[in-house]
C-alpha cells in the first residue's frame, strides 16, 4: 500500500474513519451480534489462520532451492 | 555532456519537452503526487502544476483513452505505465484506438501519443512483472516501437517519441534506471527514431542486442577479445520501424550474426531480425544466423530460476564461439 499512514493521497482522518469500515471487523461485529459466533470461535479461526500462514512461511524457507527443470513444470497441464 | 542517470536522463527528457511544447502533458498512476513510482517523474508536478502532470485512478484502459482522445483533439499526451506489464489492460486502447485512428480517419486523426514506462526482466518480480512487452507491441502496424539502453539514448530518443506524429511505445527498465552515462545537455539533443547504433566495431561476427542484453553482450565482447574474437555490437534501438540497414551491413562486413533477446525466443524479436538478414544478406553469411534467447517460460519467481530464464554471459559467449567455429 502506497499511502499506509495517510501522507500522500488521504489526510490522517480519512485513514482512520475508513478503518471504521474494515469489512473483516464489521463481519465479525455482524457475527456476534446475531448470535452466529462467540469470542472463542473467533479467536480460534484467528489462530488456524496465522498458524497456516506461519506453517506456509515456514515450509518456503525450509525448501531448498527449486532444481532447474521446475523452470518448465506447469507451464501446460500435460 | 554531463553524467547522469538514465532516470535522470527521462526526467530531463519530459521537463525539455514540456518546456518546449505547452500541448506536451504527463498522465498516469503515481505520477504527480508520489512523484513517480520509479521517480522518472520527479518534482514535475512541484515544476509544471496539476494541470499538466496528472494522477490518475488505476485504471490503464481509462487513463489511455483519455490519452488517445487528447491526442486526436491536438495535445501531446505522455502515457506512463507504472510497469509496462500493466499496458495489457489498456490494450484495446493502444491496437484498436491509437494505432489505427489515423489510417481509419483518413489521416485525419493523427496520434501524437507515447506511452512509456519499465518492462522487461528485473530482479525476482515473478511471472506477470517481468515480460518483455514490446513483443506485444512491435507486430502492430501504426504503432512504433522503442527500447533505449543507454542514458543518452533514453533522453535524445524520448524526445522524439515525443515529437513524433504518431504513437510511440516507449519501453524502458527497472534494472537500467540507476545506471549512468554521459548525456548531452542541449535543449535540442535528439535521436531520431528508427536509427540504430554500433556500439562496438569488431570484424568476425555481428551481434545484435538492446536493454540489458546489450550490456550483457558488451562485457562478453570484453572477454572474447582477449580470445582472439571480435564482436561487433549493434543495438536497434527503434524496434518499429527497424534499421535493417546497418545491421545487414555490418553482417556483410562480419559474415556471421548472433541475436540475442531477453524474452521468450519463440515468435519474438530475434525471430525477425533473423529472418531480415537471412533474407537481405544469405550469400554474405559463412554460417546461419544464431539466437540465443529467454527460455520459452514465464519468468519464476526463485531466484535461481530467474538466473536460467534469461541468457546468461556464458550462454551468449558459447554462441558466439560456437559460430565463430572456435
Amino acid at each position: 500500500m502506497r499511502d499506509p499512514a495517510g501522507s500522500v493521497y488521504r489526510t490522517k482522518e480519512e485513514v482512520e474513519r475508513e478503518k471504521e469500515r474494515d469489512p473483516i471487523a464489521m463481519f465479525t461485529e455482524r457475527c456476534y451480534r446475531d448470535g452466529i459466533l462467540g469470542e472463542a470461535d473467533v479467536k480460534l479461526v484467528e489462530k488456524e489462520v496465522f498458524d497456516r500462514v506461519d506453517e506456509a512461511v515456514a515450509f518456503a524457507e525450509a525448501s531448498p532451492e527449486p532444481p532447474p527443470e521446475e523452470l518448465f513444470t506447469d507451464v501446460y497441464k500435460d | 555532456m554531463s553524467i547522469i542517470t538514465y532516470r535522470e536522463a527521462l526526467n530531463q527528457a519530459l521537463r525539455e519537452e514540456m518546456d518546449r511544447d505547452p500541448r506536451v502533458f504527463v498522465m498516469g498512476e503515481e505520477v504527480g503526487l508520489y512523484d513517480g513510482a520509479y521517480k522518472v517523474t520527479q518534482g514535475l508536478l512541484k515544476a509544471y502544476g496539476e494541470k499538466r502532470i496528472i494522477d490518475t485512478p488505476i485504471c490503464e484502459s481509462g487513463f489511455t483513452g483519455v490519452g488517445v482522445g487528447a491526442a486526436m483533439l491536438g495535445l501531446r499526451p505522455v502515457i506512463e505505465m507504472m510497469t509496462f506489464n500493466f499496458s495489457i489492460l489498456a490494450l484495446d486502447q493502444i491496437v484498436n484506438s491509437a494505432a489505427k485512428m489515423c489510417y481509419m480517419s483518413g489521416g485525419q486523426y493523427p496520434i501524437p501519443l507515447v506511452v512509456r514506462g519499465p518492462g522487461g526482466p528485473a530482479a525476482q518480480l515473478a511471472a506477470q512483472h517481468s515480460q518483455s512487452m514490446e513483443t506485444y507491441f512491435y507486430h502492430v502496424p501504426g504503432l512504433k516501437v522503442v527500447r533505449p539502453t543507454t542514458p543518452a539514448d533514453a533522453k535524445g530518443l524520448l524526445k522524439s517519441a515525443i515529437r513524433d506524429d504518431n504513437p510511440v511505445i516507449f519501453i524502458e527498465a527497472e534494472t537500467l534506471y540507476a545506471v549512468k552515462g554521459e548525456v548531452p545537455d542541449d535543449p535540442d539533443f535528439t535521436i531520431p527514431l528508427g536509427k540504430a547504433i554500433v556500439r562496438r566495431e569488431g570484424t568476425d561476427v555481428t551481434v545484435v542486442a538492446y536493454m540489458g542484453m546489450m550490456y550483457r553482450a558488451m562485457e562478453v565482447a570484453e572477454e572474447l577479445a582477449k580470445e582472439g574474437i571480435s564482436c561487433e555490437l549493434v543495438d536497434p534501438r527503434t524496434l518499429r520501424p527497424m534499421d535493417t540497414d546497418t545491421i545487414v551491413s555490418s553482417v556483410r562486413k562480419t559474415h556471421r550474426a548472433v541475436v540475442l533477446e531477453a524474452g521468450a525466443g519463440f515468435a519474438g524479436m530475434g525471430s525477425e531480425i533473423a529472418s531480415e538478414i537471412t533474407e537481405e544478406a544469405f550469400d554474405d553469411l559463412d554460417a546461419p544466423v544464431m539466437r540465443v534467447t529467454g527460455e520459452n517460460a514465464p519468468m519464476p519467481y526463485a531466484k535461481n530460476l530467474e538466473q536460467l530464464k534469461t541468457p546468461s554471459r556464458a550462454k551468449i559467449a558459447d554462441a558466439i564461439r560456437r559460430i565463430c567455429n572456435r
